[in-house]
């Protein structure tokens, strides 16, 4: 296929068993025409001396020859399969095509008995109507067609991010469908658009890193080859194959009492120029948190009800604790623990009318008091909210928080809490850019279909609801989209498919995929996509890249976690990554005594921007206190001239 | 095919292969040596009577047709003839409104002659137009190896030469061995057997060429002429020496078979191909419906 020439192929076939309609035709081609399911061609022919233009995509193949019988066949070759006739059975390529577009729009008839081009570049751009906005809001989603000419296929921004549709929704199989791969691939595209194209929205991103380290080299030169035909995607895409700028890495702490992160992307070689940064939950955040911290089962009407009462009275303001305890206001959760036992010490002695019964106390107290070990890696030790909502998102930047080492409960209430601090800033129109993408993977588990309805669940339909309208686009991801809330899925206006498993396909909601369609996402290779998108009549498949990133596999294995070390050299090693004399300090560092509060210095270097000044901090937490330089003591007599 | 009831062995048409007339086991049908293949196709309809007299509209058309490798190649307009005519006496020709639509075909005919005898007269020159076209594009052909449905009247030029050309023809409306012997040798022949080249004898209007009679397939609840066909080749020496080469390419070209066509036992698949190129050409009935308005 040339950039801008068609090549005649077949012609449209009518007949009275199979006619044309106004959105599905037939065609025969030639059996050496390289088209297949997803190919995009173009029908020209003249209607009452009238042009009319009919573009289409290519939905179901057929092949078949003269015989009327199977037994014909064997009659012919005598029942012997090794024969080779001298002549070959006459057969011929038939193609079910879905209509794209036609010209002109108007009257919608049945699709005209005309000659069957192969689609051009621009034939492709016309039946998937991206001539009309590719310029200004165009961003691009992959490439249609084969390696000698891939051509462009763009999406819609305003109807990817918003405010006119938005979010995206891809399924695919773990492991094969590369759902990472496309997103990163999405979000590249995005990044260079925002930034290249007049008028366009600033654009920052959210991504969870779940397992491995898939997300955590973003900012990494790759070690694998990026094959030529991929680099012309990029290149026809418009996006450079580089690794992403501007990433922020967050991981929440291994314990609470000791600041070291718990994260795999560890090192002074990975963390050079970008250290990971912690993130941990004030107390406020575990009160808003609280159902999925105990699970909805264990919340019941009375718990919640003293939590609520707690929040009100203790966290947002300063109470007074019942009898003579004088006011108090919670900062930590250990504060927190403390008012409810004298709440508790309250209601036993019966002074006065306990708020609750105090089983419902020693319950909320219990749990309470269980979040501190079972979550203490993400529980802030000052009650401060530590992490990257607790800054406006700069544009162009991508945030990785690092949930891959933490149990799933506690991915649970990391998401759980974003989610809704999210929310909540979307709310408030804090995000800090025009729209902020939030990447969520494992769709099933965060928004199952059929389930209770889980604060979690909530927050992502109200997202997908509205989120659109307030600068916040959702890009979900799951292995089984039946199995994911309706609301969700249906909220999403960009839809992608890559390698789905045959029982998936088989689900009620891929019933308007043809058997053809079906069957070739369920053999669909790594790198490639099939595309629903409002502005295309149809559903496309796209090729897309390999991302400009090192893989998570090869940093793991660039980057091996080091042994585990001593809070000193914790310290050690991140101050050096920030601003002072590395030798001062060293200096300083050696001079404290190791009962100096180690993991209450690492916390405040890791709390700290990168260019801080280390010396300072460590002056001011690691109570340093240099003392005079001493005078060196004389090793001579005064009266004796050692030069003499 | 009859036999006569007594021996007129001398009215038989003379063998040129030495030997007796016999049943010739085919050796070597391995392979073909075909690379083109003819045949014709007619289509008429009667469209309309004016004052009695018949008119016919007709497509006639004929092609020879490559076989590049192991396929049929569609041919290109050299080698492709068709036409679409009305046919009529010429004395109806300035009468008739629908003449005005299409080429006509005036033929001379005499108006006092019963009307059966002007559509016959119609019809023949139908057939003959089919077969100009035939014989133009067998005149046409310079290479390779052609085998043509039919016999080989028109094969031959004008300075009496042939190209490699082998003609089939399935029926047997002509008998030519009307001795018992000979005939029930024809019939009695098995699959894969021939009878020696002889010479027939042939009308004014007729190619003299060498003829073989061969069974191409057998069944024994079928009738003696099941399969059975008569090879028709130029009559020079070297086609005589290489007739039982040729017989065994025309026992190779048995596969695949022309099913589910009736006579699949004779039709070989090539010429089965071009019939149905051939009437993809022709205008369908309801395209003629359209034409005629």
């Amino acid at each position: 296929m040339q950039a801008n020439t068609s090549q005649e192929i077949g012609r449209v076939i009518g007949t009275e068993r199979k006619p044309s309609t106004a959105y599905t035709f037939q065609f025969w081609a030639r059996p050496r025409e390289r088209i297949g399911i997803g190919s995009i061609v173009r029908v020209e022919a003249v209607v009452d001396d009238a042009q009319v233009t009919v573009y289409g995509i290519v939905v179901e193949a057929f092949a078949f020859n003269d015989l009327e019988s199977p037994l014909h066949e064997f009659l012919s070759m005598g029942g012997d399969a090794t024969i080779t006739p001298p002549t070959m059975r006459e057969d011929i390529r038939m193609f079910q095509a879905a209509v794209l577009r036609r010209e002109p729009e108007e009257p919608v008839g049945a699709v005209p008995i005309g000659r069957v081009y192969l689609a051009s570049e621009d034939d492709v751009q016309k039946a998937l109507r991206t001539n009309e906005f590719r310029q200004q809001f165009g961003i691009a989603c992959g490439c249609y067609g084969g390696k000698d000419n891939p051509v462009p296929v763009h999406l819609h921004r305003d109807f990817l991010l918003g405010s006119e549709a938005g979010h995206l929704n891809i399924t695919g199989t773990s492991g094969l469908a590369a759902k990472t791969s496309y997103i990163l691939f999405l979000l590249k595209s995005i990044f260079t658009h925002s930034k290249t194209t007049p008028g366009a929205p600033t654009v920052a991103t959210l991504l969870f890193n779940t397992k491995g380290g898939d997300l955590l080299y973003l900012d990494k030169e790759p070690e694998h080859v990026i094959s030529p035909d991929q680099v012309e995607i990029y290149h026809r895409c418009g996006i450079e194959p580089t690794p992403f700028e501007n990433v922020e890495y967050y991981a929440p702490y291994k314990h609470v009492a000791n600041g070291e992160l718990n994260t795999v992307r560890f090192g002074a070689e990975v963390e050079e120029g970008n250290p990971t940064r912690p993130f941990a939950f004030g107390l406020q955040d575990i009160m808003d948190n609280f159902e999925v911290l105990v699970g909805r089962e264990d919340l019941d009407a009375k718990a919640a009800g003293f939590l609520g009462y707690l929040k009100d009275k203790y966290v947002l303001a300063q109470g007074k604790l019942p009898g003579s305890g004088g006011e108090r206001q919670a900062k930590t959760l250990g504060e927190l623990t403390d008012i409810i036992k004298a709440e508790l010490r309250q209601a036993d002695n019966g002074e006065g009318k306990g708020v609750q019964h105090p089983l419902t106390m020693r319950k909320v107290l219990n749990r309470l008091t269980n979040l501190q070990h079972r979550y203490s890696g993400l529980i802030s030790h000052d009650g401060k909210t530590l992490g990257p909502l607790s800054k406006r998102f700069e544009p162009g930047s991508v945030v990785v928080v690092d949930v891959s080492q933490l149990h799933s409960d506690a991915k649970d209430l990391v998401f759980s809490a974003f989610i809704s601090q999210i929310q909540d800033l979307m709310e408030d129109r804090k995000l800090g850019v025009d729209r902020l993408i939030v990447v969520v993977d494992e769709l099933n588990k965060y928004a199952p279909s059929g389930g209770g309805e889980t604060y979690v669940l909530s927050a992502l339909k109200d997202i997908s609801a509205r989120g659109r309208y307030m600068g916040l686009t959702l890009f979900g991801a799951q292995q089984f989209r039946s199995r994911v809330d309706k609301e969700v899925v249906g909220n999403s206006a960009s839809h992608a498919f890559g390698h789905i498993e045959a029982e998936e396909l088989a689900q009620p909601g891929y019933s308007y995929f043809t058997p053809a369609v079906k069957e070739k996402l369920a053999t669909l290779p790594t790198g490639e996509v099939l595309i629903k998108h409002p502005h295309f009549a149809q559903p496309i498949f796209v090729r897309f890249p390999i991302p400009p990133c090192l893989r998570g596999s090869d940093g793991l294995r660039k980057y091996p976690r080091a042994a585990d070390r001593s809070l000193r050299e914790l310290v050690a090693e991140r101050a050096r990554q920030m601003r002072g004399n590395p030798n001062e300090i060293a200096d300083l560092l050696s001079k404290m005594a190791e009962d100096n509060d180690m993991a209450n210095l690492l916390r405040e270097l890791h709390r700290a921007p990168v260019d801080a000044d280390a010396v300072a901090i460590i002056r001011q937490y690691g109570k340093v206190s240099v003392a005079p330089r001493k005078e060196p003591r004389a090793v001579l007599d005064d009266d004796v001239d050692p030069f003499a | 095919m009859r036999y006569a009831p007594e021996d007129v062995a001398a009215e038989d048409p003379p063998l040129v292969e030495p030997g007796e007339m016999r049943a010739i086991p085919v050796q070597g049908a391995g392979g073909t040596g075909f690379t083109h293949f003819m045949d014709g196709a007619q289509k008429s309809v009667a469209v309309a009577d004016q004052l009695g007299f018949p008119i016919y509209l007709a497509h006639t058309s004929a092609a020879i047709v490559e076989r590049v490798g192991r396929g049929m190649v569609a041919p290109g307009p050299d080698w492709r003839m068709e036409k679409l005519a009305l046919y009529m006496p010429g004395f109806v020709e300035g009468r008739a409104a629908i003449a005005q639509a299409f080429d006509v075909v005036a033929i001379t005919c005499d108006p006092e002659a019963p009307i059966e005898k002007v559509r016959n007269d119609v019809v023949k020159r139908i057939s003959e137009d089919r077969n100009d076209q035939e014989k133009e594009l067998l005149q046409r052909f310079d290479h390779g190896v052609l085998l043509t449905d039919g016999n080989l009247t028109n094969a031959k030029r004008q300075d009496g030469s042939y190209k490699f050309v082998v003609g089939v023809v399935k029926s047997h409306a002509t008998q030519h061995f009307r001795s018992r012997e000979r005939a029930l040798k024809v019939l009695g022949l098995r699959a894969g057997e021939r009878t020696p080249a002889f010479k027939p004898k042939v009308s004014k209007n007729q190619a003299d060429v060498y003829s073989f009679y061969l069974r191409l397939q057998a069944r024994p609840d079928k009738s003696s002429l099941y399969g059975l066909v008569r090879v028709e080749l130029p009559p020079e020496t070297e086609y005589l020496n290489r007739a039982d080469e040729i017989a065994g390419w025309l026992l190779h070209e048995r596969m695949p078979t022309s099913l589910p066509d009736p006579r699949h036992d004779k039709l070989l698949y090539p010429i089965h191909w071009i019939e149905e190129y051939l009437r993809a050409l022709q205008p369908t009935d309801g395209r003629i419906a359209q034409l005629l308005g």
